[in-house]
């Protein structure tokens, strides 16, 4: 949970609070698409880079290799604001974060295809792009859990939440 | 594997429209069976025959899979689609925080869904016709007929849950815009294009996303009603069109000049 603070303690609130909300409602879901499609992680590092046979994959389906936690988009395209929720007078709660649709499987090559030029040559034919399959993955909410903290197989890449320089922009947006 | 912190989820509506894409298409592939079945063949064989009595069966079949396929596939999906889309429109945009005219613009996202969907269902049933036309004039076996058919099928529904994947993805899309055109008076917004840069890119998304010229780009709310992605869908929902794998992200002006973006207006 990200805590915007607007006002100090004993200040009286030069914007109100639901004005508020609706900015930072409004500005959230952006901030954080486009600095996942620089690359950066909720810290502004660069994310860790995707694993070589992953990337290969990706690389032979024609897809761009940059580490964006893209493929169909659905995860990204499913980040918004998805409540607001009046706690006090002073006090409102945004949330913001993908949904619990799904979205198609693709088939990319795996690991022993990409690792041998003959089959990855014959894959490309086959599988022209990186078509997508009659499999749904599992739920965007799951998806970006697992890409945020990591599992025993994947590095964590933490993309969800607001970085300094996105809760800096989120500042002088509101003026403060 | 267990779930990770905050992986819990309550199922989406757009899930729910293709479990229900998926129940039709195993209640409909069971139909067509059952009356593809009827279709006479050699004694003893499973053979179908050219004769003019099984072209007769077969004209029946045919008006019989098309029914099945007009009235459960294109009339039961319609409902299903629309009620499905409409649930998804409504967990990310409910009716008292959007003004009329989004959820006017979000009803057309429904209405052009369901124009594709039974589309989709019509191109179908076409195919079915001329396999079994096929199948009926060359004397095919009735097990790869039914093959045939089912295979059809499958491409039907795989391009039906296209059309609600696209949907949502538009939905999406739109309440992230409408979100952010709320705010247009109080904070300077523009909308950067972002996603993917490759060779897959449309012409649209390929200009739009910096690959022809290497310059990334965004826009205001008013430009990008201007765009035309060549497709005939709304460039706000649907940016480069159907599968499109690009978002557009509200950023201040400040910050996405920072970022590099050149705005257009």
């Amino acid at each position: 949970m990200i805590h915007v603070e607007v006002v100090r303690k004993g200040e009286k609130a030069r914007i109100p609070v639901e004005k508020v909300a609706r900015i930072i409602a409004g500005l959230a879901p952006g901030l954080i698409t486009d600095r996942v499609d620089a690359g950066l992680d909720t810290s502004d590092k660069p994310f860790a880079r995707y694993a070589p046979d992953y990337a290969k994959a990706l690389a032979l389906a024609g897809e761009d290799g940059k580490t964006d936690l893209r493929l169909t988009g659905g995860l990204m395209n499913s980040v918004k604001t998805k409540r607001l929720i009046k706690r006090a007078d002073d006090v409102v709660v945004v949330v913001v974060g993908p949904d619990a649709g799904t979205s198609p499987r693709v088939l990319l090559a795996p690991p022993w295809v990409v690792n041998d030029p003959d089959a990855a040559q014959a894959w490309k034919r086959k599988h022209p792009g990186a078509p997508r399959t009659n499999k749904r993955t599992r739920s965007h909410n799951a998806i970006g859990a697992y890409l945020h903290y990591g599992t025993p197989t994947m590095r964590a890449r933490p993309w969800l939440g607001l970085s300094p320089t996105d809760l800096r922009d989120l500042r002088r947006a509101l003026g403060l | 594997m267990a779930e990770p912190p905050g992986a819990g989820d309550a199922e989406g509506p757009a899930n729910a429209a293709i479990r229900d894409l998926e129940a039709l298409r195993r209640r409909l592939e069971r139909e067509l069976v059952r009356i593809l079945g009827r279709l006479d063949t050699e004694r003893g064989e499973r053979t179908l025959v050219s004769d003019r009595d099984a072209q007769r069966t077969a004209a029946s079949v045919y008006r019989q899979v098309e029914a099945a396929l007009q009235q459960q596939g294109v009339e039961t999906i319609r409902s299903i689609v629309a009620e499905r889309a409409l649930e998804a429109i409504d967990a990310v945009a409910p009716g008292e925080a959007w003004p009329p005219d989004v959820r006017r613009e979000l009803q057309n996202i429904v209405n052009q869904q369901t124009a594709d969907v039974a589309e989709v269902f019509g191109v179908a049933a076409d195919e079915v016709r001329q396999a079994v036309n096929a199948g009926v004039t060359t004397g095919t076996d009735l097990g790869d007929l039914v093959a045939a058919v089912s295979d059809r099928l499958n491409v039907a529904f795989f391009r039906a849950s296209a059309a609600v994947d696209s949907a949502v993805m538009a939905a999406g899309r739109k309440a992230v815009v409408a979100a952010a055109s709320a705010i247009e008076g109080d904070v300077d917004l523009v909308f950067a294009y972002t996603g993917p840069t490759d060779g897959k890119n449309r012409p649209f998304c390929a200009r739009w996303i910096g690959r022809e010229d290497g310059q990334r780009k965004a826009v205001t709310l008013a430009y990008m009603k201007t765009l035309d992605n060549g497709q005939g869908l709304d460039v706000e929902s649907y940016c480069g069109g159907y599968n499109c794998r690009h978002t557009w992200a509200p950023l201040p002006r400040e910050r996405a000049v920072r970022r590099g973006y050149v705005v257009y207006e």
